[in-house]
């Protein structure tokens, strides 16, 4: 009787180890995170939708994936010892949700560099946020990505707050020119605002 | 004892999407990121309501004085679909924070315009002149491996399943790749320029066999078109892939010498046209690259390979022994990694000069 061992190949490290290998040194292991971390951010600039459907968004993305590398990399990995340090407390903390900040950072910083004192003219510089409204935004959001919110108008909206202009919405979303575009973020912000204005019990 | 809550009722049925306005006309005025900034953005991944009194607080009060972070924070939560509680605001933090006067309409779509134009902007103004090195970039601080120019050999496979635009017998699947590959190549060549520090000298050659095609000499970076890799009817007759281990030999002759830090970058199906054993063929491309590496010359490969359209049973090339081989499932990704490779070769720490 001959008897086959098969022997499975060991799985891929998973990112969190990879994590852990960089901050101790392992030689390979910053390369080979760099690797897989660069895909997920081009992946989730696709599925943000930044500069959709412009001739650049491939540039940008790859500018911002090259930018969270920088980041995760500078000063002895002083970022990635602080993301190490939050998910030993909290071990449900997402290493994607994470590193899904530090792309929004980056891009920040990609849109910032194009603007001057000149283009922002009379605007007011941001300043704190009035509390009142920081609680609303998260409402905003809870109702935006409540399961019932179309999806098609959760992204006119998301879209939006990136800056695209209703032409763009209209070509990611496939609809037939600016108007109706214009016309579903208006329906978008309707139901929004119908929803918002509903009481909502609030936990103390 | 519990701590007053703001809920501002009234606020929000005076106009219930005022935070939402405020947030887009954040995206135009984003502050610059503080030391406290990174702190948070850990607290944003935790799902739920998981954190601690004190971490949840740290958040709240950031988010509610840092526009950067509130942009973060939407990003994220929409992302993961989820939204945490935000704590209770103390009333201390509420009461010297009454609404202030609403920017009108006007000012909230010239805030929109400005960030539209902002990133349509990012392509010309920003990308280009960064990844050419303009001073004052972050890309410019990158850790141990400075923007020091290049002399690169761009070594292409010049085999005709993979630059060549010919047909298969009628019926045949799949159908012929060599196109998308041809202009997946193009695409590589054409951005190159912005990929690599703007002094860099490139060779562009193709190989069949243990036969070099030389499209470009020792020529700036900039230089460096798509047009160079001629048509794809330039290689229509190459039956044979690269033999590697004479060519791997032979490339370092083609590397231009300006006394930069020197790197070839193979691109291809992988297969190898040695006339040896495979076993063979793998020893000599290791010494091949043996050779390469004690010379100094830092080697990239980025490989397209599908099993039904390329005549070799795998691409043996990945087997080269070095950690920067990747090998990619779609022709137009052949860009982003080229990209990725390259990076990688500025922040490989143990990379040699």
């Amino acid at each position: 009787v001959v008897t086959a061992l098969v022997v499975e190949p060991d799985p891929p490290p998973t990112p969190e180890a990879l994590v852990d290998l960089v901050l101790i040194g392992s030689p390979g292991a910053w390369s080979a995170l760099a690797e897989l971390v660069h895909g997920h951010i081009l992946d989730l600039c696709r599925r943000r939708r930044w500069a959709a459907r412009t001739a650049h968004a491939a540039d940008l993305h790859r500018e911002v994936a090259l930018r969270v590398l920088e980041k995760l990399h500078a000063g002895d990995y002083a970022v990635l010892r602080q993301w190490a340090a939050a998910r030993d407390r909290y071990p449900d903390a997402r290493f994607t949700a994470w590193l899904g900040a530090v792309a929004s950072n980056a891009l920040i910083d990609l849109t910032r560099t194009t603007r001057t004192t000149d283009e922002l003219g009379d605007e007011p510089a941001a300043t704190a946020l009035d509390p009142g409204d920081a609680v609303d935004l998260a409402r905003v959001v809870r109702v935006l990505t409540a399961d019932l919110f179309p999806a098609d108008q959760r992204i006119a909206i998301a879209m939006w707050l990136r800056g695209h202009d209703a032409g763009a919405i209209a070509t990611e979303l496939r609809l037939v020119d600016a108007a109706a575009a214009n016309r579903l973020l208006h329906a978008a912000r309707e139901r929004l605002r119908r929803a918002l204005r509903r009481p909502e019990v609030t936990r103390d | 004892v519990t701590e007053p809550t703001t809920t501002l009722a009234s606020l929000a049925a005076q106009d219930p999407l005022a935070a939402l306005d405020r947030l887009a006309a954040d995206l135009a005025a984003a502050p610059p990121e503080t030391g406290a900034c990174p702190s948070i953005w850990p607290l944003l991944a935790v799902p739920g309501d998981g954190l601690t009194g004190r971490d949840r607080d740290a958040r709240d009060h950031h988010l509610a004085t840092c526009a950067r972070c509130r942009i973060i924070a939407v990003e994220t939560w929409l992302d993961q679909g989820e939204v945490p509680a935000l704590a209770a605001l103390p009333v201390a933090t509420v009461l010297p924070a009454l609404p202030r006067p609403r920017r009108s309409r006007r000012s909230v779509y010239a805030a929109l315009g400005v960030a539209a134009a902002a990133i349509l902007a990012v392509g010309s103004a920003v990308v280009a002149p960064m990844l050419a090195g303009a001073p004052g970039t972050q890309l410019s601080a990158l850790l141990s491996i400075p923007r020091a120019p290049l002399d690169l050999l761009i070594l292409v496979d010049g085999q005709a399943t993979f630059l060549g635009h010919g047909h298969l017998p009628a019926g045949s699947t799949p159908a012929w790749l060599g196109d998308k590959t041809f202009r997946a190549v193009q695409e590589v060549l054409a951005k190159l320029k912005q990929t690599v520090p703007p002094d860099t000298r490139v060779t562009l050659a193709t190989a069949t066999g243990d036969t070099f095609d030389v499209r470009l000499r020792d020529a700036p970076v900039a230089t460096l078109s798509a047009a160079a890799l001629g048509t794809a009817a330039d290689y229509q007759d190459n039956a044979a892939s690269p033999d590697y281990p004479h060519v791997l030999d032979r490339a370092a002759a083609l590397l231009p010498a300006n006394g930069h830090r020197r790197a070839l970058l193979v691109l291809g199906t992988g297969c190898d046209a040695w006339s040896g054993t495979p076993a063979a063929a793998a020893t000599a491309r290791s010494a091949a690259l043996e050779r390469l590496d004690a010379a100094g010359i830092a080697v990239l490969s980025v490989t397209y390979w599908n099993e039904e359209a390329h005549a070799c049973a795998e691409p043996s090339i990945l087997r080269m022994g070095t950690a920067r081989s990747v090998r990619v499932a779609q022709p137009d990704l052949l860009a982003d990694d080229v990209t990725l490779m390259l990076a990688r070769l500025r922040l490989d720490p143990g990379a040699r000069r």
